[in-house]
């Protein structure tokens, strides 16, 4: 009697133990893993943009005063940003220098940035997304402004538009006001993904996933997302993680990185 | 002696470090100075310590910003082709310090002469979406009202002083008025600027013959991230909780084995 029903307990909990590892696996393996492949390369290592280089003024004046200006070289190091002789001068090596410095207007003009043309729509085809772009700012508490639709991206207007210099930061909601917002499913973008970005002079430039991570929002590389320096990347960036009803926000952040394919810009 | 030991193993540590860290701090050792050429007219060669940097300097252009050692610097400036041992036209020093940014501009004076003026630069970073704005008075001209997009940015601005504030990125109409209400000194301007940076404008010329405008250098790079980007407001997506009925399985597991136990 007694062993019968030990022998039914021992059944019961080995099926108990199974359904339950069984549905805690269930838990760990659902939807995809936060982050797949490989980060776009060191952003900040790439060479900087390239100085307005003066040339040389004068140089035949050089060789005249060159003993004299050598020996003060040695006691002042001074150099122009990109000056190449930095280095000799600050081991003290009397090298014959030539003034090296170069100049660039004072104009108001010269404060205006090169402004190629801004993005006006987003397209991902592996999940159907085909979305229109606006520019956002920053909100009065420093966060990204992020359009007050479920449908639209807002580009960060202050940095580079995709394929310009620096990372570009396309960010769209994960859902709003209760339903599925344009970057619902860009937690599952895996990499290789295309992603192609419509411009308001026409143009188009097609970029290729590289990278996507999920990052706690407490731990957002932010300097890495906003970068205004380095190679060109498209970063998309939605919420992700748990979610916290109380005060209605996401744990996390989705990003995913995206690099130029090819070269050239393709116009149709 | 084994304190010994351990004091001596310690000394080293330290004593290697503080090495380290002086030569890295040997990079550091540099300050930024900028020379703003606004004397219209003048062709002019800029000697530092002494030294030829520059020949042909023309007038609304600025140098790049040279790197120097810490410490007092001269500068000097004389019309092209004047030999180095000649009185300059102009002369000043700085006393730089490692990671300090100073700009000289040649500009006239509120008398009318030419002279040299040393401004020291903020290069504080700047908030996410914002521009800092430097407003100099470097022109032999009254104080000034700096109006941005017709609302008052700086007021009262007396000869060789400068005043600092922050703009939204974007660009504006600026306008330079006669602090004494007797006019409009510099008509509508429309100046960008952009995020991240320090735009450092210099009112240049003489009231007396309608000379006076801008100069401009600016300083890139002060940028500041936006903290956060919030792009969710409804939980759908969210990565549901550990199953419940999970725990409730193990716990099941736990008691009926334990009973197996007892009956047995």
């Amino acid at each position: 009697m007694t062993r019968a029903r030990a022998r039914w307990a021992r059944v019961g909990a080995g099926a108990a133990l199974m359904s339950g590892v069984v549905l805690a696996m269930g838990w760990f393996t659902a939807g995809p893993s936060p982050d797949a492949g490989a980060l776009p390369g060191p952003v900040a290592a790439s060479p900087t943009p390239p100085m307005r280089a003066a040339p040389t003024p004068a140089a035949s004046a050089a060789s005249a005063a060159s003993t004299v200006r050598s020996r003060a070289a040695a006691r002042t190091a001074v150099r122009s940003r990109g000056a190449a002789s930095a280095d000799d001068r600050r081991s003290g090596i009397a090298v014959p220098t030539t003034p090296t410095l170069g100049t660039r207007p004072a104009t108001l003009e010269a404060l205006r940035r090169d402004v190629g043309p801004d993005p006006v729509s987003v397209a991902i085809p592996a999940l159907g997304i085909n979305a229109p772009v606006s520019a956002v700012d920053v909100t009065a508490s420093d966060q990204l402004e992020v359009p007050p639709t479920g449908a639209q991206v807002g580009w960060y207007r202050h940095g580079p538009a995709p394929g310009e210099r620096g990372s570009a930061v396309l960010a769209g909601h994960v859902d709003y006001d209760g339903r599925p917002g344009v970057f619902f499913d860009l937690r599952r973008l895996e990499p290789s993904a295309l992603v192609v970005v419509r411009y308001d002079d026409g143009s188009r430039r097609r970029f290729e996933v590289q990278a996507r991570r999920r990052y706690p929002k407490t731990a957002l590389p932010v300097r890495r997302l906003f970068t205004q320096t380095g190679r060109p990347v498209v970063t998309l960036v939605t919420c992700g993680g748990a979610f916290d009803t109380a005060v209605g926000s996401y744990a996390d952040n989705v990003v995913v990185y995206a690099t130029p394919v090819g070269r050239g810009q393709s116009s149709e | 002696m084994r304190l010994t030991r351990v004091f001596t193993a310690l000394l080293l540590v330290v004593v290697l470090a503080g090495g380290a860290t002086a030569a890295l701090g040997q990079e550091g050792e540099n300050g930024t100075v900028t020379v703003v050429h606004g004397l219209r007219g003048l062709l002019a060669d800029l000697y530092l310590d002494g030294e030829l940097v520059l020949e042909g300097f023309r007038a609304e252009r600025t140098t790049d910003p040279m790197q120097v050692s810490a410490g007092r610097h001269r500068f000097a400036i004389r019309e092209a082709g004047e030999p180095a041992s000649s009185k300059p036209a102009l002369a000043g020093s700085v006393n730089v310090e490692a990671g300090s940014n100073w700009s000289l501009v040649a500009h006239q004076s509120p008398s009318g002469q030419p002279t040299l003026s040393v401004f020291d630069n903020d290069t504080s970073s700047v908030p996410s979406g914002r521009a800092r704005v430097v407003i100099r008075h470097t022109a032999d001209a009254p104080p000034i009202d700096v109006l941005v997009n017709q609302d008052a940015f700086v007021q009262n601005l007396a000869p060789t002083r400068q005043s600092t504030g922050s703009l939204s990125a974007d660009s504006y109409d600026v306008v330079v008025d006669n602090a004494q209400g007797q006019g409009v000194l510099v008509p509508p301007s429309n100046i960008q600027f952009a995020e991240g940076s320090s735009n450092l404008l210099y009112l240049i010329g003489s009231a007396n013959n309608r000379s006076v405008g801008w100069l401009a250098q600016t300083i890139d790079g002060l940028d500041t991230a936006p903290s956060g980007v919030p792009t969710g407001t409804s939980g759908l997506a969210a990565r549901p909780g550990f199953p419940l009925a999970a725990v409730g399985l193990f716990l099941l597991a736990g008691l009926l084995s334990l009973w197996a136990r007892r009956e047995a």
